[in-house]
């Protein structure tokens, strides 16, 4: 075929292409059972996908601009209270976006504890962070644009931890702000990145890690403990046909295996009507709770008085906890630690840019600690036993510090005992 | 795909057509919901009634009120008030003084003093619009009232 | 899972997910705005012609024809005001629908006519200003408690009846606000008792000291009335303004003694003179302080009583005197006769030129008036050393002085003395939000949680408040007997005080007054008056060059207006010129000699706009007929070009019978220049601002034919007799 001639089956071959590109033709069994991931991943591609609807639906609305009467807070009073639906669509949006950072740390969670993350995973492990970033990220600019309150001063606090980061701190703050202060032009760059920007990015990562489940065998699975061969990319050992288009680009290390009929499904309609039910599940959910309660709206940004107290969304508040303590002698250091006349590295560095910079170097290092795979799909394997531990005090040291941040702290951020 | 070709009004087939129809209604009402959240919910927010100045205030002949997009016409005591959007388009007409005529701009239409056709590709005449004084004396124009051209003219 | 159940869970599931959109749909199908419009086009559908013909704004138009469109079938719409100049977007009309209807007389919210008279085209288009300005709420809201701001932390809440008037003062610069009775009488009593004196409250209010001064107070009253005065000054005088300061029996002793310490050479040295007086001599001070020297127009006397009630509603310009007997050492009472404004400076009482037994009588009656307190009487109160209080005593009662904030009021004369205010500034105190205000541990219900009952119940028992540091720093706030509409007035002149502002275009000038001319008349004549007007206190109650009182008319341009011989003979002895006024012009007493030099001074207080250069106005024959037109002008109110212009005897009287609501100008000649009175009729309004005659924009010929008439039975004026010297 040398030249492309549209076939009344072009439509239906692409509709095809696009769906071997995610889903293989048989799955196993194993996969299927809830129990296998709780279908995390899968639920987050379900909020992924209200929340781009219902975003591209808010976009018909916002204004981002600081003008009190017909900017960007205006519009969500108008969402509120005079657009058809406005108030659903925006609480949708909203507390979609907040299961999702739920759902993805929960999903990062189960990744670890099965050992997902291990040979042939690991690239998809840290396209997984990737996106774990792109979701918080998107959190802390979709955060700002109601422009109320809390969110003028989240974003000024968030700014300054930014401003901490030692050698690239001042300049990151500026441009992440257009200019000194939180202002119109923050708005309006805010707005770039959490409509388009990385939008964009996150879609290319989510494309890459979906293709990649894919590409790596499908779900990790027990049996391939100890094999030296992985399962093959297209599942059932079939070569693509001509112009289906699924070209491997790593042949190695994956000869064809046969997922035996007994032990394997077709996905269509097995795999599709799950991922059907979950949507959907989400859906409800998600709408329903819209229905329910109402995203919150503060009063009006107003920069000359900060609001008591000053409280980032729920997932960003173990940052806020870590950067209101004291981290004594060490907070007496100064950058660079030679020169005295430096900036003093304050609790912002300590617990707000070097604390999570090594959490975060540690969980990409995770894959890369252990020279052989060790129980793969198996959740708390005896064999990654001690990582297994480590990891949950991590995660419930964080869930505590949020915790903390979330109920006990009062205003000042004074630690009170509410009831 | 797999599956055989499932009998009609099979109990396979119901279900399947159940979650289909039930998913395709429910998608079309969350489209009918979007469509109503991305109509303006306030459209004609703007008043169409406008308040000018005192009469005083418009010198004979023809003035062009920026804000209401009329025109208004002077003679002696006597006014009269003409819409200035072109009937073609939409364009704003402009006063051609020395010739007498409206001119629009956009695609060439012409308009007599009065309001009439002169040339197209406009096919109706400018609008006269309902002419009225507040209890302050100003002058008061309802965009959305035209009345025939006999009535145009109102005397102070 | 089989298949089977995979469908059928889909299915379920999006039954579910069907579910939860219908109920969106429903709730947003149900919202009472929606019905509120309904009802509102069923209950007019009837007279629609009528309605057409009524409605004459915009806004009535307007809603007419949505009123006529639903009433045909159409869906109820969202209505919105948006007045971009104010940043302002006013959804309240979508649920009040009938706010500028014409036709809607009485009806329940939220289909109530607004009051006419504020939303009037003239004064104030709902297009031009909306809803929020005067009433606050959220107005992008279309649910009631929201757009009430009962709920939306940041918008302030719904204001109604007078609150309202709250907002006046934002546009308006003119004291007092002609519609606003509420503020008005909110910002007298403020200014009136002090609270600028404690409080910061911006430049319309700066602080006045209100009370007399408290040095000397040993030569002026005893130490027994004291002490019933501090225990608490309204049961001495139920009507004072000295509120009742929280005082332990202890403080008041120590006060006490600080306070009676403190003499006066000067009143001492009066001496004795006056404590025995014939009781003759009182009867004579009565007749003289209720009919030559006024009193009674300014104060209130046992078993007198005021004609015309008080000038400003609720406001007596000056004290009690019911029991200044009691209170009074009649050698203070002499010193105060003799030079008022140096005794009590903050208060408006002139000097009167009385001396020898006028004088006496007159202290003779003031001393005599007791009360029913069996207090001794204040006789000459000898210094004596035994009694002195000693330095110990003498520091308490200065440190309760400062704490309590006595010198917020009075000049204590104490260089010792803190003059700084102790309360809080209440300049922008009607920006509070709700949450910024510190209840203290009072129980307070949520719903009442903001400003307009922290206000009231503040003015009410000012020290319910504290918190728990209450016996450390106790709150001081003494209290004020305000009534209920008082208190009302207060808070809403109160929530006036703002820092929000409204474009320059909106703002109403202070109304330009004579101000704008006294200085052409040379820099020398104001100079030449002054120590006359502030030696007989004269900008006590009148202004010059818009310093001074606003009791009475002020003076400028007085040397154009009033005839010379006339104004020397109010002088000596004013009678009232204008019916119904309250506070007459005293007689002050004035010695010869001082008489002519304020005549003088006055003489040269001229206004420019009143040209001496008019056309002769009497003496000929020609005049004569002049002034018979002028006559029927009058009369019949028919202008020269046969227009009717105004009827001046409407109001007026001249000679023949007429209307009272204007002063009587049968005798006008005599004290009015003719200048005057001819650029009165042509200028109206233009000349005297604050005039309540209207401006007929009379042409030269009427204007000169009316002063004819005005002036036809005098004889021609000589020059020199009249006009300025
Ligand atoms: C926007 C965020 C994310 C989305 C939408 C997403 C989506 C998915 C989906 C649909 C799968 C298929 C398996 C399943 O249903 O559980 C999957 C698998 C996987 N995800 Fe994610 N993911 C996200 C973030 C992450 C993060 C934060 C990590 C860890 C750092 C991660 C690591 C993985 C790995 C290693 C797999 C391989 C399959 C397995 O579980 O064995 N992903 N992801
Ligand atoms: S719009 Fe005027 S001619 Fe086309």
């Amino acid at each position: 075929m040398n030249t492309i001639t549209p076939t009344p089956d072009r439509p239906r071959s692409a509709y095809r292409n696009f769906y071997h590109h995610l889903h293989p033709l048989r799955i196993r069994r194993d996969s299927l059972r809830p129990a296998a991931t709780f279908g995390l991943g899968l639920i987050a591609v379900s909020l992924v996908i209200i929340i781009v609807l219902t975003g591209l639906l808010l976009m018909f609305h916002y204004v981002p601009s600081t003008d009190p009467t017909a900017g960007a807070y205006a519009s969500m009073q108008d969402l509120r209270w005079i657009v058809p639906f406005g108030r659903l669509v925006r609480a949708m949006h909203r507390w979609a976006a907040h299961f999702l950072v739920l759902v993805v740390v929960l999903h990062l969670a189960s990744v670890f504890l099965r050992g997902a993350f291990q040979v042939p995973r690991r690239t998809n492990w840290l396209c997984g962070l990737g996106l774990l970033l792109l979701v918080l990220a998107e959190s802390f600019t979709g955060y700002l644009l109601p422009w109320d309150q809390l969110a003028y001063w989240a974003t000024v606090v968030a700014s300054n931890i930014a401003g901490a980061v030692p050698l690239l701190g001042g300049w990151l703050r500026q441009v992440l702000l257009g200019g000194s202060d939180v202002s119109q032009v923050t708005l309006v760059r805010f707005y770039a990145l959490h409509v388009f920007a990385l939008p964009l990015l996150m879609f290319i990562l989510l494309a890459i890690h979906l293709w990649r489940v894919r590409i790596d065998g499908g779900l990790a699975h027990r049996s391939e403990n100890g094999v030296s061969v992985y399962p093959s990319p297209l599942g059932e050992g079939a070569a693509p046909a001509a112009g289906e288009g699924l070209r491997p680009r790593t042949p190695e290390p994956h000869p064809p295996t046969r997922l035996s009929e007994d032990s394997s499904l077709p996905t269509w309609p097995h795999l599709v009507l799950r991922e059907a039910a979950i949507f959907l599940a989400c859906l409800a959910v998600v709408a329903a709770a819209a229905l329910f309660f109402d995203a919150p709206l503060g009063e009006p940004a107003n920069p000359a008085h900060a609001p008591e107290p000053a409280k980032a969304a729920w997932y960003f508040l173990g940052l806020q906890e870590l950067v209101s303590y004291d981290y004594g002698p060490l907070s007496r250091l100064h950058w660079p630690p030679w020169n005295s006349a430096g900036p003093v590295l304050g609790p912002e560095f300590w617990g707000g840019v070097l604390l999570p910079f090594l959490l975060f170097t540690a969980l990409c290092a995770v894959p890369y600690l252990r020279a052989k795979p060790c129980g793969i799909g198996i959740y708390f394997a005896l064999g990654r036993r001690w990582s297994c531990i480590i990891f949950l005090a991590a995660l419930l040291t964080i869930a505590a510090l949020t915790f903390v941040g979330y109920f006990l702290r009062g205003p000042n951020w004074i630690l009170t005992w509410t009831w | 795909m797999t599956d055989p070709a499932p009998q009609p009004l099979s109990r396979r087939g119901f279900l399947q057509a159940a979650a289909v129809g039930l998913a395709a209604v429910a998608t079309g009402l969350a489209a009918f919901m979007a469509a109503r959240f991305i109509t303006p919910a306030l459209p004609h927010a703007q008043l169409s009634d406008f308040t000018l100045d005192l009469p005083a205030a418009y010198p004979e002949g023809q003035s062009f009120v920026p804000t209401a997009r009329i025109f208004i016409e002077r003679r002696g005591n006597r006014f009269r008030c003409l819409s200035a959007e072109c009937t073609h388009l939409g364009c704003i007409v402009a006063w051609n003084a020395p010739r007498r005529e409206f001119d629009c701009p956009c695609h060439g239409s012409v308009f007599t003093a009065d309001g009439a056709v002169l040339k197209g590709p406009a096919a109706r005449p400018l609008p006269v619009l309902r002419l009225t004084r507040d209890a302050g004396g100003r002058l008061l124009v309802q965009r959305r009232t035209s009345v025939a051209p006999d009535q145009a003219w109102i005397t102070i | 899972m089989n298949l089977d159940r995979l469908y059928s869970l889909v299915a379920a599931l999006s039954l579910t997910v069907l579910a939860v959109l219908l109920a969106a749909l429903w709730t947003e199908s149900d919202q009472p705005w929606q019905w509120y419009q309904k009802e509102f086009a069923a209950r007019t559908a009837a007279d629609r012609p009528a309605r057409l013909a009524a409605a004459s704004t915009p806004m009535a138009r307007r809603q007419l024809f949505d009123a006529i469109e639903l009433a045909d079938g159409r869906q109820p719409a969202l209505r919105e005001i948006a007045v971009p100049q104010l940043g302002e977007v006013s959804r309240c009309v979508t649920c009040h629908v009938a706010v500028t209807e014409p036709l809607v007389a009485r009806a329940e919210f939220p289909f109530k006519k607004h009051p006419e008279s504020y939303l009037d085209p003239r004064w104030h288009p709902v297009e031009r200003y909306g809803c929020l300005i005067c009433h606050g709420g959220e107005g992008r809201a279309t649910d009631a408690d929201a757009a009430h701001g009962l709920e939306v932390r940041g918008a302030t809440p719904r204001r109604s009846g007078e609150y309202v008037q709250a907002a006046c003062s934002r546009c308006h610069r003119e004291r007092p606000i002609v519609a606003a009775p509420a503020w008005n009488l909110g910002r007298a009593l403020v200014a009136e008792n002090g609270c600028s004196g404690c409080h910061d409250l911006g430049p319309d209010l700066p602080g006045a000291l209100t009370g007399p001064p408290l040095s000397g107070l040993g030569s002026k009253t005893t130490a027994a009335w004291l002490t019933e005065w501090l225990r608490d000054p309204a049961a001495v005088r139920p009507d004072t303004r000295m509120p009742r300061t929280p005082l332990a029996a202890e403080e008041i002793k120590s006060l006490v003694a600080l306070l009676s310490n403190s003499r006066e050479r000067q009143v001492d040295a009066l001496g004795d003179e006056f404590t025995s007086l014939p009781v003759d001599f009182a009867r004579r001070g009565r007749t003289l302080a209720q009919q030559d020297l006024a009193c009674a127009d300014c104060h209130d006397f046992p078993g007198l009583q005021r004609p015309g009630g008080y000038p400003i509603p609720g406001r007596r310009l000056a004290l009690n005197l019911a029991g200044a007997g009691d209170k009074l050492t009649p050698a203070w009472i002499a010193a105060l006769l003799d030079d008022p404004a140096r005794r009590l400076p903050t208060a408006e009482m002139p000097r009167y030129g009385l001396a020898g037994d006028d004088r006496r009588a007159l202290i003779a009656f003031l001393a005599g008036l007791r009360s029913s307190l069996k207090l001794p009487p204040p006789g000459r109160q000898p210094a004596d050393p035994a009694m002195a209080p000693n330095d110990a005593e003498l520091r308490k009662g200065r440190d309760v002085l400062a704490r309590q904030g006595c010198p917020s009021c009075h000049i204590t004369g104490d260089p010792t003395s803190s003059e700084l205010r102790i309360g809080p500034s209440l300049a922008t105190v009607g920006d509070l939000q709700p949450w910024q205000i510190d209840w203290g541990s009072a129980t307070v219900s949520p719903g009442d949680r903001h400003l307009i009952t922290y206000f009231l119940r503040k003015l009410q028992r000012p020290r319910q408040f504290h918190d728990d540091l209450g016996a450390v720093n106790p709150l001081r706030m003494p209290t004020f007997r305000f009534s209920g509409p008082q208190s009302r007035a207060v808070a809403t002149y109160l929530l006036s005080r703002s820092v929000r502002t409204v474009p320059d275009e909106y703002l109403v000038p202070r109304s330009a007054g004579p101000t704008a001319f006294v200085s052409s008349v040379g820099e020398s004549v104001p100079g030449r008056l002054a120590p006359l007007l502030s030696r007989y206190r004269c900008t006590a109650c009148h202004a010059l060059a818009g310093q001074g009182g606003a009791i009475a008319p002020a003076l400028d341009g007085l040397g154009t207006k009033l005839r010379t011989d006339w104004l020397r003979d109010y002088l000596a002895a004013p009678s009232p010129i204008r019916p119904g006024i309250q506070v007459s012009m005293p007689r002050l007493f004035l010695a010869p000699a001082e008489l002519d030099a304020i005549m003088v001074a006055l003489n040269a207080v001229a206004d420019p706009r009143v040209s001496a250069d008019v056309p002769a106005i009497s003496g000929s024959n020609a005049m004569a007929t002049e002034a018979e037109l002028g006559r029927k002008l009058f009369l019949t109110g028919v202008g020269s070009d046969g227009e009717t212009v105004g009827v001046c005897a409407a109001c007026h009287r001249h000679g023949s019978p007429g209307g009272a609501a204007g002063p009587d100008l049968t005798h006008a000649a005599a004290r009015l220049q003719s200048e005057w009175v001819y650029a009165w009729l042509r200028l109206g309004h233009r000349l005297v601002p604050a005039t309540r005659m209207p401006s007929f924009n009379l042409s030269d010929t009427e204007a000169r034919r009316l002063a004819a008439f005005v002036f036809s039975d005098l004889p021609a004026k000589t020059p020199g007799q009249g006009g300025k010297p």
